[in-house]
């Protein structure tokens, strides 16, 4: 397994810039999520690594090496597709052995490999069959499966998931980690799904317009967002601004509530000065649900609709003249045009610069 | 089988029709297309007479000619008018009833002095004629005067040898001595049948019936000879498709063909009986009978067309008449044999006093005499050997030509 | 209350819903039999008819003027041997074929992979496959003064050359066939190439960038995807070209018209010269029925070859 290494990388196409300088290391046996909405450039950049686009600019290194001017086969990575971009014309065992085939491993060999991929993911009993008539779960461990006889120093994924159905999508995650650290493998993976993102990562970079707009683990990147974008892609329901003052005594006032802030938490700017505050829906609690936070405010809201989940409901409700989404644990019947309270966790709130969207964050 | 036969009427009158006109239009068709304006003369006389129209119109090359006519005669889709070959090619017409009996009209033509009996037997089957005649020629060869002149030949020859000795002179003058070309699907035959004909014209004859193979001793000589003749340069290039551009551009000295042609050669240019004049071909050896080749072409009409119109009578008398034969001698020079009317040109009027005073045997063309329908591929072997000359070319020729007229015979 | 399964299902209902679903389909097919019909009409009248009654034809001594009425057996068929022209006009015929499979095919890939990516290929194939929109007579009326004696290619090698240069292209029995393949290929390789461009944009380019990070070079990307994807478009290809190599008629017929062998060229035209020449129409219903079969043997052949081919790549 190998380190990768991206250095002011830049790609263009004509005039339009894709990627525009982007610096990542991703250590020896890490798994690394790029995630981001679509067009943010992550599958470009993917396929960069791959190989499979030219390097406009900067330096990729794997393993120490640089490979900018290699071409993919010799860059010692193997790439899982979105599509699963199987060989349609060859049995599941051809498929699997397609790349040691043509490039001369012998025989022995490629049936060892082969045989130990496929009873990994339990592909024994598929060897003779084509593509076709397999289910997408049974491609897509077909198209890993390929991967892994490669034996590669690093693994390429390109949002494999998003073809299965939602139950399937759940196993198969959970399947490539478990894979993932049983090879030690170094994992590059690209999702636009900032779930699969939280869940897989060592590591989760945030992609935004071509440039990185945050790296760290997924506790670092939800937690402690840099920037209102990042804040705004972590976390489903997204969280909620809502345009704020400073207030004296390390208040925000917001809709016509003054929540109190830890001090130590924010570099707060000079009262009177507008910002914009953050609040994830599970920060505003609904009266008689959760933990009552020790530091917020109170507000009452009418309910204007309520999302039913089941273990939890979403309540979309006024905070002066803004609707926010606030998660109600343990749910109880709504009526529409119900009047409820709300408390904000002042502990949990973030507080981003209103001009630059960085955060306050201390 | 009626019902086949009308199944086969039906489907053919299909295929066909799109490229015919309809029978009771009154046209003539044709391949002659250099003759089309004294053709179109005859007719045009000849439908005033009748009180109607009738319009010439040409098919060409002869072998697409060929196949046009049999579908339309197969489809029952038969022309008013048409121009056809005598011999074996006309007496598969008349088996078939399309021709018209035109025995009244030589009737009143010989009695009038148009025609004579002998010319009437050009084109009759069993006795009975079918066939207007459109032209009547003697094969002979042309010479241009002015390539004989400067080869140093005082008069042209009478003998093989002199033919050869003279070939040479003009070789050496800078002119290939023979005009051969291909063209028109069925030109090789020509100087194939004359060096057989020159062999002996008893093998000339026995060709044509079957009696005499394609790879027997008096073939096999003619090849040689002609084989040799090539060896020596004796020949034009056989690709050309303008059949008399070498002989009228002065690169030819000879040509050997029908008499008919001097008009084409006048019209190019050459004035008869003074730049180009005609002698006889003379056998290969001294012991074999001078003969000479005579070619008549009919105009057939159709059965169905003057049983149909009585007053068309009037239109194929004209067409016998010393007019039509003056009005097609001057507008193409091509003389219809007819007794009253004068010779087109200098050359005609030569050449019959010439075959009148040789008296040679008169013998059918080749073309006409062989049956029809091996006649087209046995011309093609013919015609690969003038493309490449050599003795594998002729052996080949020879088994190809000998295996198609033994078949033909075996199956008649 | 809970419905199970038995309780719905009886005998009664079911068969009343395929009795329903039945009349649905009729009216369905109903319209469209209504519009296939004059299709089934004409295709029987113009194509089958004729087909049968030539078939029939070949079996009657029907020559020039007479012999329709006569049955022959099968003597038309043993003369196809007994004579030297249909053995050539054989021969000549599967030079076409192979040539009219290979040649068109291998130009067509290989200016199909060349223009795939590159500037201005709207134009290159619009030039490659203008030949394809002339009329073959006037392709062959073209490409005749090509060859010519003092055509085309001969005064070009003059020029070049500065020596004399005399080939009759057209004229010499060892030149024909492969210069009217010649410029068959160059009418047909526009057509190809394109059949091929679709053929080669339908296939995903996601298993070929798969092959290259699993490690394959640019020939072998073709030899194992690329080859295997577009097979099923090479073998259409193939038998539009083989049909047309074993029935070719006009390039022939307005290029060689002036070659005294060109009867035996092919089989289309010995078929023609037989029937319509010589009069020999049951003799050329014997040709033309040889060759028919011929035709759909190999063809029918391709086609499930093709139709298996297909499957395998799904």
């Amino acid at each position: 397994m190998a380190t990768v290494t991206l250095r002011n990388i830049i790609k263009i196409y004509g005039e339009f810039v894709a990627i525009k300088g982007v610096d990542i290391d991703i250590e020896d046996g890490t798994f690394v999520v790029l995630v981001g909405p679509s067009g943010c450039g992550k599958s470009t950049l993917l396929r960069m690594i791959a190989g499979l686009e030219t390097i406009s600019h900067g330096e990729l290194k794997i393993g120490g090496k640089l490979v900018n001017d290699l071409p993919s086969r010799d860059r010692g990575i193997a790439m899982v597709f979105q599509s699963y971009a199987l060989y349609p014309h060859m049995s599941v065992a051809d498929n699997l052995g397609f790349g040691l085939k043509i490039s001369g491993v012998d025989k022995s060999e490629i049936d060892r490999r082969r045989g130990e991929a496929a009873t990994m993911l339990g592909l024994d009993p598929y060897m003779d069959r084509r593509p076709s008539q397999l289910s997408g779960g049974q491609r897509q461990r077909v198209a890993i499966g390929r991967a892994m006889v490669r034996q590669p120093e690093v693994f390429l994924f390109d949002e494999p998931l998003s073809n299965l159905d939602a139950k399937l999508r759940n196993q198969t995650r959970i399947e490539i980690k478990r894979l993932q650290r049983q090879l030690g493998a170094t994992v590059v993976f690209v999702t636009h799904d900032q779930v699969e993102a939280m869940t897989l990562a060592d590591k989760i970079v945030v992609l935004q317009d071509g440039l990185v707009a945050q790296i760290g683990s997924p506790i670092e990147v939800f937690e402690r967002p840099q920037n209102q974008f990042v804040a705004g892609f972590m976390g489903a329901p997204s969280m909620n601004f809502i345009d704020a003052v400073v207030g004296a005594d390390n208040t925000i006032q917001a809709g016509g509530i003054s929540l109190p802030v830890p001090a130590e938490r924010f570099d707060l700017p000079a009262p009177g000065t507008p910002v914009t505050l953050g609040i994830r829906p599970e920060d505003i609690v609904p009266e008689g649900h959760g933990t009552r936070p020790d530091l917020g405010a109170d507000f009452t809201a009418t309910v204007n609709f309520a999302e039913m989940l089941g273990n939890e409901s979403l309540l979309f409700a006024d905070l002066g003249g803004t609707e926010v989404v606030a998660r109600m644990q343990q749910p109880r019947p709504i009526e529409p045009d119900q009047k409820i309270g709300f408390r904000i966790d002042g502990r949990r709130v973030h507080v981003f610069d209103k001009n630059s969207q960085v955060s306050l964050l201390r | 089988m009626s019902l086949i036969k009308t199944i086969a009427a039906l489907g053919l009158l299909s295929a066909v029709s799109a490229g015919t006109a309809y029978a009771q239009d009154l046209t003539l068709y044709s391949d002659k297309t250099e003759w089309n304006p004294g053709i179109t003369a005859v007719m045009t006389a000849a439908g005033t007479e009748a009180g109607t129209t009738i319009k010439v119109q040409d098919v060409t090359p002869t072998d697409k000619y060929q196949a046009f006519m049999q579908t339309s005669i197969a489809g029952n889709n038969v022309p008013a008018f048409f121009t056809w070959w005598n011999g074996n090619q006309l007496s598969d017409l008349v088996a078939t009833g399309v021709a018209a009996d035109l025995t009244p009209y030589w009737d009143k033509a010989i009695a009038d002095g148009d025609f004579s009996a002998a010319q009437r037997d050009l084109v009759s089957v069993d006795g009975k004629p079918y066939g207007v005649l459109l032209n009547v020629a003697n094969w002979v060869v042309f010479y241009n005067t002015a390539a004989f002149e400067k080869a140093g030949i005082a008069a042209p020859p009478t003998t093989w040898e002199e033919l050869m000795a003279d070939a040479d002179k003009l070789k050496a003058a800078g002119y290939t001595p023979f005009n051969a070309p291909t063209s028109g699907g069925w030109m090789p035959f020509i100087w194939f049948s004359q060096l057989v004909l020159g062999t002996s014209p008893d093998a000339f004859v026995g060709l044509t019936d079957g009696s005499v193979a394609y790879d027997g001793p008096e073939v096999q000589n003619a090849f040689k000879v002609w084989g040799d003749m090539y060896a020596k340069g004796y020949f034009t290039d056989p690709r050309e498709q303008d059949d008399q551009k070498f002989f009228v551009d002065g690169t030819a000295a000879m040509y050997l063909i029908g008499d008919w042609h001097s008009g084409s050669f006048a019209a190019a240019g050459m004035k008869p009986g003074e730049d180009f004049k005609t002698f006889l071909m003379p056998a290969l050896t001294p012991d074999v009978q001078q003969a000479v080749i005579v070619e008549a072409s009919p105009i057939v009409v159709s059965a169905q067309a003057l049983a149909a119109n009585a007053d068309l009578g009037k239109a194929v008398q004209s067409m016998m008449g010393a007019d039509a034969s003056n009005a097609l001698g001057s507008a193409v020079q091509v003389y219809n044999g007819n007794l009253k009317a004068a010779a087109p040109n200098a050359t005609i009027e030569a050449n019959k006093e010439m075959v009148a005073a040789a008296k040679p045997r008169a013998l059918v063309r080749w073309w006409e005499a062989v049956p029809s329908q091996i006649q087209g591929d046995l011309v093609a072997a013919m015609g690969s050997f003038m493309l490449d000359p050599t003795p594998e070319t002729a052996a080949k020729s020879m088994s190809t030509m000998q295996a198609i007229n033994a078949d033909y015979w075996a199956n008649k | 209350m809970i419905k199970t399964a038995s309780a719905t299902l009886s005998p009664e209902i079911l068969k009343d819903a395929r009795r329903r679903e039945r009349r649905v389909a009729w009216r369905q097919t109903r319209i469209a039999w209504l519009f296939i019909a004059p299709a089934v009409f004409m295709v029987s009248a113009f194509l089958l008819a004729p087909v049968v009654f030539n078939v029939i034809l070949s079996f009657t001594k029907w020559q020039k003027f007479t012999g329709l009425d006569k049955f022959a057996g099968f003597a038309n068929y043993a003369r196809l041997f007994a004579v030297p022209y249909f053995s050539e006009a054989l021969s000549n015929t599967a030079v076409w074929v192979v040539g009219a499979m290979v040649l068109p095919l291998a130009f067509g890939l290989g200016l199909a992979l060349l223009l795939r990516n590159i500037p201005l290929q709207e134009t290159f194939k619009s030039l490659f496959f203008l030949p394809k929109v002339m009329a073959p007579t006037a392709v062959g009326a073209i490409w005749y003064y090509v060859y010519a004696p003092h055509g085309v290619i001969n005064s070009a090698v003059a020029g070049i050359t500065g020596q004399p240069f005399d080939v009759g292209w057209l004229y010499d029995a060892q030149t024909v066939t492969p210069s009217v393949i010649a410029t068959f290929v160059w009418q047909t390789v526009g057509i190809t190439m394109v059949l091929l461009l679709l053929g080669l944009a339908a296939i995903p380019r996601d298993p070929i960038e798969a092959a290259r990070v699993d490690g394959a070079s640019g020939w072998q990307i073709f030899r194992h995807i690329i080859w295997p994807l577009l097979l099923p478009t090479v073998l259409v290809v193939t038998i539009l070209n083989v049909a047309a190599g074993f029935t070719t008629f006009d390039l022939l017929w307005v290029m060689a018209g002036s070659y005294p062998g060109k009867r035996t060229l092919s089989l289309a035209v010995y078929m023609y010269y037989e029937s319509f020449s010589n009069g020999a129409w049951a003799y050329g219903s014997a040709v033309a029925v040889v060759l028919g079969a011929m035709v759909i043997a190999v063809t029918a052949a391709l086609a499930v070859l093709q139709s298996r081919v297909e499957k395998n790549i799904r």
